[in-house]
Parts: structure tokens; sequence; C-alpha cells
């Protein structure tokens, strides 16, 4: 509800005038409505160049940015905290649930420390930025700051909103500006429980709890496959890695590869790359970010908890173990619930956006379905050119993938029933 | 003799099916490469060899050459051959896998006493085999009789001509193979009921599975005392069945290159005849090449998923999908187990029904990438004829044979792995168990 709050009070702001560039031209109501969802939902696709709006109409994105990236930090920490509570409870005399990171005192505390991790995060972000469009570009420090600031809030919320039509494409070989907005983009990825997690002890790995080591090795790990991925396959492609020197294919490789989880700007076109790139794609964008992060997708953890219990399953496990830690049997009904519902839902935006409009190449389309409903805001362009049904239908994609997976798994989780008999068993034939 | 196979292939499952399979393909490719398996001059090169050999024993029907133009009557035997023991083959071998699973699981669970499943206790492991040859034979009879009346009276084919390529395609329905003796198929015969419905038949009975079907010889009337298996496997077949049936009508009715040219009836006939086709034949009566890409994405669905289990279909089988299926509508209704039809599930088995799942998917998009790379085709073909392949269907959006030779070969791989991986996974992984005498500390990961 907060949500949809914040996406009507953006819709609004940016119906206004002033939020024009142009005096004499009009916004219609489904591109408000689509920029400020992907706005609120932080994912970074746009139906229009980001020219058309005003100054004024870019500090309300920028602005939902944050308050979307804030909120949904605060929403999935304090849910999660909830189903900790909740289970704590039920539990304690098995004394299982000994999850460190989430033990924090109370709402406030919570509330004030994202805003300060969020804050803080920005700021480093924001300043070499702003830096290096004062010294480098020839910019005037007012316009360094604001550009500077507006891609460090939008990197950090995992936002993907920039300022220039063709994202940072100008900017391909900058090491300085690419840099900082792909750490900002990993760091806002990984979530707030593993970020103070990390903060407290971020020398120990062994005494991490294991959603932490989920999420940090399943993203490094992810990192790298995509930075492997795209270097290869695009290698030698004319229109993205070909004329770039071998330092700068580096460098794009690893700022493209960073993207899928989920930032969404690019320094290179996606709608040029080759089809096993945009596979690769497709499926790093699905798994997306850690919990409780701005970043969206079905989560590193649930994807990394589905691939243990298939291991376990295979080595003929009675339990699933991960680490030395057993996981219940509903954490991983949660999790598939919560990756084949994600899987059902990208198949309906596809068939769904396929039929609404015309021409565009399936695997595009695909693409953008699912950096819609991963909230991460890489495109190959049918956004941009498709018909208004095929936006709303994004639009709401965007919506349901943002707030889905966060309120489906908590609901799963806080949701039981107590049954006071058992059925007798039966074994279909697997397979 | 026997009785030492079956205990070979009951100590080690997942090694001797894949080697029995393995060595039909061998003699096949073999048969296929003689001279007089080739129509025209000179022998078959090994690769076409191969690919057929392998898409005829794994019942697929995918095909890099015009089977009627490319092959002699002999090869063509040769290739019916092949997949009817490959439809005999993954029949047998998957009904007595599970029989195996069962007395396995029988003997380490007896004094829990739970497991009452109905279908195959039956027994003699030579009592299946033969049960299973007669219910083939008997389908297949019934249906080289109708084709052959109707091929014989209807288009005025000689009796023998009518007989051979009656037999063909009825053994190729009943084995879900969807090898034909036409070039195009069928689509010469689209609008023709009395063809069509014969085929439809035998593809369905033949994908259903012999567990069920024998639990429907034998309680078909009373569709509360079946097994869940059979319900799931009955229930969920007919409602894919209608979910295809209704999906291709509406997308595909105004296109004119596949069903807008057709008059009502025949509209409606063709695309029940595709939906059935999907899982998992490869008939065609309309040209899939012309389908549009959302129709392929849903057929793309129905291929993955299959037929039922221990049938001559391909996929993931229906169980393992509605499985998963109930495995969420559980955990959305909060049950504390999984139930199905007042029978609860082990999450043992939901496990492995996941992993059968996911394992495919990640086969499917691993051999969809590995062409995308070999090939400039677009993702949506593509992806189209891996799912084919792996699901052993054999439609075709037509880009198989003009693929390289690389992209053939891993056509053949994943038709291979699709064919026997899941029986043989999902067998292995529930005959297995290690015992551990300690239990780690529970943990709760954040979902979502």
């Amino acid at each position: 509800m907060a949500f949809l709050a914040a996406i009507g009070a953006s819709t609004c702001l940016l119906l206004l005038p002033a939020a024009r560039a142009d005096p004499a031209g009009s916004t219609t109501l489904v591109t408000a409505l689509f920029t400020a969802t992907s706005a609120v939902c932080v994912t970074g696709l746009i139906v229009t160049d980001p020219g058309h709006w005003s100054d004024f109409g870019q500090v309300v994105i920028i602005a939902s940015v944050k308050v979307g990236g804030y909120g949904i930090m605060t929403a999935a920490t304090l849910l999660a905290l909830l189903v900790a509570r909740r289970l704590g409870l039920r539990t304690r005399m098995l004394a299982t649930s000994e999850s460190r990171s989430l033990d924090l005192a109370n709402v406030r505390t919570v509330l004030v420390r994202v805003a300060l991790i969020q804050l803080g995060f920005e700021l480093a972000v924001a300043l070499p930025l702003t830096l290096r469009w004062w010294l480098g570009y020839g910019r005037t420090f007012q316009e360094a700051l604001w550009e500077g600031a507006f891609h460090g809030i939008s990197a950090f919320n995992n936002g993907g909103f920039s300022l220039y039509v063709d994202s940072l494409e100008s900017y391909v070989g900058d090491a300085w500006i690419n840099l900082p907005i792909a750490i900002g983009v990993i760091a806002g990825s990984l979530g707030f429980p593993v970020l103070i997690e990390l903060g407290r002890q971020l020398t120990r790995p062994r005494w991490w709890s294991v959603h932490t080591r989920l999420t940090v090795y399943g993203s490094a790990a992810l990192l790298v496959l995509a930075f492997l991925a795209l270097l290869v396959f695009e290698w030698r492609n004319p229109a993205t890695f070909g004329p770039l020197g071998i330092r700068d294919k580096l460098l794009a490789a690893f700022f493209n590869g960073a993207m899928p989880r989920s930032g969404g700007f690019s320094s290179v076109d996606f709608s040029a790359m080759h089809p096993e790139s945009v596979a690769i794609t497709n499926t790093l964008m699905f798994i997306g970010g850690g919990s409780g992060s701005t970043a969206g997708g079905i989560k590193v953890a649930t994807f990394l908890l589905l691939a243990f219990v298939i291991w376990s399953e295979v080595r003929g496990e009675p339990e699933v173990t991960v680490g030395r830690r057993r996981i219940a049997g509903a954490a991983q009904r949660q999790a598939l619930s919560v990756a084949l519902l994600g899987l059902a839902l990208v198949a309906a935006g596809v068939l769904l956006v396929e039929l609404l409009s015309d021409g565009f190449r399936f695997e595009h389309i695909m693409f953008d379905v699912i950096s819609a409903f991963a909230t991460v805001g890489l495109s190959t362009g049918v956004t941009m050119s498709a018909p208004e049904p095929a936006q709303l239908a994004l639009a709401a994609l965007m919506f349901v993938g943002r707030v889905g997976p966060v309120v489906l798994a908590t609901g799963l989780a806080l949701n039981t029933r107590q049954r006071l008999y058992r059925y007798p068993e039966e074994r279909p034939i697997v397979g | 003799m026997a009785s030492r196979l079956v205990r070979r292939v009951r100590r080690n499952p997942a090694r001797t099916i894949p080697l029995g399979f393995l060595a039909a393909i061998a003699v096949g490719t073999g048969l296929l490469l003689l001279p007089v398996s080739r129509a025209g001059p000179g022998a078959a090169d090994p690769l076409t060899a191969l690919f057929t050999a392998t898409s005829a024993v794994c019942v697929t029907g995918l095909i890099v050459v015009d089977t009627p133009t490319y092959w002699s009557s002999f090869g063509q035997g040769v290739i019916m051959a092949l997949f009817q023991l490959g439809g005999f083959g993954i029949m047998t071998a998957a009904t007595l896998l599970t029989l195996a699973v069962q007395r396995r699981l029988n003997l380490s669970d007896r004094l829990a006493a739970q497991l009452e499943t109905k279908s195959p206790q039956l027994g003699e492991i030579r009592r299946v085999v033969v049960r299973i040859g007669a219910t083939v034979l008997v389908c297949e009879a019934v249906l080289i009789g109708v084709l052959t009346a109707r091929l014989w009276l209807g288009y005025d084919y000689r009796f023998p001509d009518a007989l051979w390529h009656a037999a063909f395609q009825a053994v190729s329905a009943f084995n879900n193979a969807g090898f034909a003796t036409y070039s195009d198929s069928l689509i010469g015969f689209a609008p023709d009921w009395l063809v069509n419905l014969p085929i439809m038949a035998g593809i369905v009975i033949g994908g259903i599975g012999f567990p069920v079907l024998f639990e429907l010889l034998r309680r078909g009337s009373r569709p509360k005392r079946w097994s869940i298996h059979t319900r799931i496997t009955v229930f969920g077949t007919a409602g894919l069945l209608v979910l295809g049936f209704a999906t291709t009508l509406v997308l595909e009715w105004t296109n004119l290159e596949t069903l807008g040219g057709f008059r009502v009836p025949d509209k409606v006939l063709a695309a029940a005849f595709h939906s059935v086709s999907s899982r998992t034949a490869g008939f065609n009566t309309v040209d899939t090449a012309a389908m549009h890409p959302e129709t392929w994405a849903v057929t793309d669905l129905l291929m993955f998923i299959g037929g039922g289990s221990a049938g001559t279909a391909g996929g993931i089988k229906v169980t393992t999908c509605f499985l998963l299926a109930f495995v969420i509508w559980s955990e959305i209704r909060a049950e504390p187990d999984v139930v199905i039809g007042r029978r609860r599930i082990s999450s043992a088995t939901a496990r492995q029904a996941l992993t059968v799942a996911l394992l495919g998917a990640l086969l499917v998009t691993f051999g969809t990438i590995v062409l995308l790379m070999l090939t400039d085709e677009p993702l949506d073909r593509v992806l189209f004829e891996s799912v084919s392949a792996f699901a052993t269907v054999g439609l075709s959006t037509g880009i198989t044979a003009d693929l390289p030779g690389a992209g053939q070969l891993v056509l053949v791989v994943l038709m291979f792995v699709g064919r026997v991986g899941t029986i043989t996974v999902a067998s292995a992984l529930a005959l297995r168990s290690s015992r551990r005498l300690f239990r780690y500390p529970e943990e709760r990961p954040i979902v979502g």
C-alpha cells in the first residue's frame, strides 16, 4: 500500500507542467505512471528520453528512487526480523534460530541504521563521481555535484536511472565513472542484513551466518560468471566490445556484468549483444541480488538454497545442509514457491507483452520482461517503443516483482496452520 | 539370463539403462550407414545416421533429412524398428525401475507400513514385460487396423501401401516418436478426422504410461479409488491438453499460414492435434515453423512438462510438474504437510521432483546457450528446438536440418540425456540414501 501511495504521489508530481523540460509539450498519463513506478520500484526502465524531464522532474524521479530504495530495504528487513522473532518465539525451546544478523533491538534502530547506511554509501559513490565530472570533463562544480549525486543515489539504490539517454555508454572506458557506480550497485544489492553483519565481522568469514555466506559468495560467483561470459561472448562483437582496447573490454565486462544484480546502467548497447549474452544476462537478472536489499529478482539466497537442495538430493543426504547448518523443510518449500511463482510471472509477462506488441524479437521481449520483474532496468529498447498497454503490463510487472517476493516469502513464513491429523503417505512416480 | 539382467538393472540402474540405449543407438547407426538403407546412391553420412538413430531410439522424431526420400524402404524399416524398440525399452525400463524403487523403499520402511501404492505390485518381472508387450501389441494393432482401412478405402492406396504407411504411422504414434513417411508429416491429412483421431488416441495412450494404463484397465470407472499417481497423471494430462488446445486455437485462429485458412471444425481439429502432439509425439498437421512466437512459448511449456511417467513420452513428466504445483499450493495454504487428495507426499519425493525439474531446466538452458553460440538463429526458434529435443518431442521450427554438425551433436546429446536422464536420475535419487548419525543445528537464511 505504501508503495502504491508513493507511486501515486510521484505520478501526480511528474504530471505537473513544471516537471517537463519543454513547457509546450505534454506528458501522457501512461508515461508519468510508468516513470513513477519505475522509480519507486527502483527499476530504471524508461519510456521517454531523460531530456523530457526538467530539473524539477529529475529531482522528483531521484527522490522517488531514494524513497523506494529506503522503503524496500526497511520493509524487507523489518519483515525478516518479524519472521525471525515469530519463529524464534515458537521454537525457543529448540534453540534453533540463531541468525546473528537480525538481533537488532527495535524498529527505530533499523530505520535509523538503514538511513545512515544508505546515505553513507550514496555519498561514497557520489563523491568520486562528482570529482571526476568536475575535474575530468570540465563541468561546473554545481553541474558535477548534481550529476554525481543523481548517479550516486541511482547506483546504490539499484535504480538504474541516468541523466543521459544512452545511459552511460559515452563513459564506457572511464574507470573513474564505472568503478564507483559498479561498487555502489554491488553494495546496494547485498542487502541491509548482510551489510550490517559484514560491518561487524568482516574479517571473520567463519563466523558469518549462513545467509551472509550464501549472499556474499553467491554474489561473487555470479559476478565472476557474468564477467567471463560477457568477455568471451562479446569479445569480437563490433557493436559492443569489439572496438574497445583490452583494458576497456575488461572494464566494460565487469561493469555490465555487475548491472544484472540489479543496477540497470549500461555502458554498451544490450540490444546489440549476441543472444547468448542476452540469455546469460536474463538468468542473472532473474536471480537478482541479496534479500533485504534494493535489488530485485528471486534473490541470491533463494536460488542457492534450491541449488543446495538439489545437491543434497544428488548426494543422497537425508537433510539439506549448507556449511554445517541444517535448512528446514519449510524454508526449502518457501524458496521453491518464490522461485517458481517468479518463473510463472515472467512467463505470463512474456506472453502478454508478446500479444500486446508487434514486431519485436522474442529474446528482446524476454529481456525487458525479466528486467522489469527483477527491477533491473536494462533494456533492449522494447520498453521505449512498445505500445501503451504493453508498457502498463511492464509497470504492473515491476510492481509485483518489487513487492511480491518479499511479501510472499514473509507471508509464507508467518502463516502456519495446525492439523491434528495426518493423511497416509503415498508416493507418485517422479520423472 | 533375464533375471541376471534384472538384478544388474536393479543394482545399478543409472549405468545399465543408458548402456542399453547406447547399444541400440550404435546398432541403429550401423544399420543406417549401410548403402541399402539409403534411397539414393551411396551411403548416408555418419552424422546423419547417428542423428536419425538417436532420434528414433529416443522416440523423438527430429530429423535432419527427409525420411521418405532420403531413406529406402529398408532404412525406414530400420527406423521403425528402432523407435519400436526404444519405446518398448523405455516403458519396461521405467516400469521396472519404479518397481525396484518401491521394493527398496518398502524394505526399509516396512515397519512404517506407509507405502500402499497400488499400481506396480505386480510381482514378477517377466509378467510385467509380457504385459507391456501385450498392451503395446494390442494398441498398435488396433491403430494399424483403423489407419489401414482409412488409407485403403478413403485414399485409394493399394492395400500393401496402405498397410505399410498405416503401420509406420501407428507405431510412431503409439511410441510418441513422430517420424512419418510423408515429407510434410501429416499436413496432408489436416482435416481428416478418421486419420487424426486414431493417431491422437495412440499418442495419448502411449504417453500416459504403463502403470496408469494398467490401473485404468483394472479400476477404470472408479476415479475415487485410483492411486494418487494415476489421478495426477490423468487429470493433469487432461488439463494440459485442454490448455494447449485452447491457447493454440485462440492464438492461431487468424494466422493464415496455420489455422487461418481452415473452416471452423478443421481449426478445432488441428488445434487439438497440435496440443496432443506437443506431449510429446511430434507429428504436425500445420506448419509449426509458421506459428506465432507466443504459440511456440506455450508449446515449449507443454513439451517441457511432457507426458506420464513410465510411458513413451518425454519431458519432466506430468506428475513431477503437478507435485511441484501442489508443494507450492500447500505452502501458500500453510499446510504442515504437502497433501494431494487426502494423501501426504513425503518431502523426499518433493525434493526429487524439484531436482528432476530444475536439472531439466538447467539442461535446456545449457543446450540453448550452446546452440545460440553455434548458430545465428533467434532465441525462440533455438529454445523450441532444444526443448523439443530434451523432451523427445520432435516438433521443429525447421532449423534442425540447417544446424551445423556441432549443433546437431548438441541435439543428439540433449535427446539422449533427456530420454534416459530423467528416469535414471529420479530412480537413482530414490534408491540411494546415506545415513548420518548426527544433525547440524538449524539456521534460516532469508528467502525472497
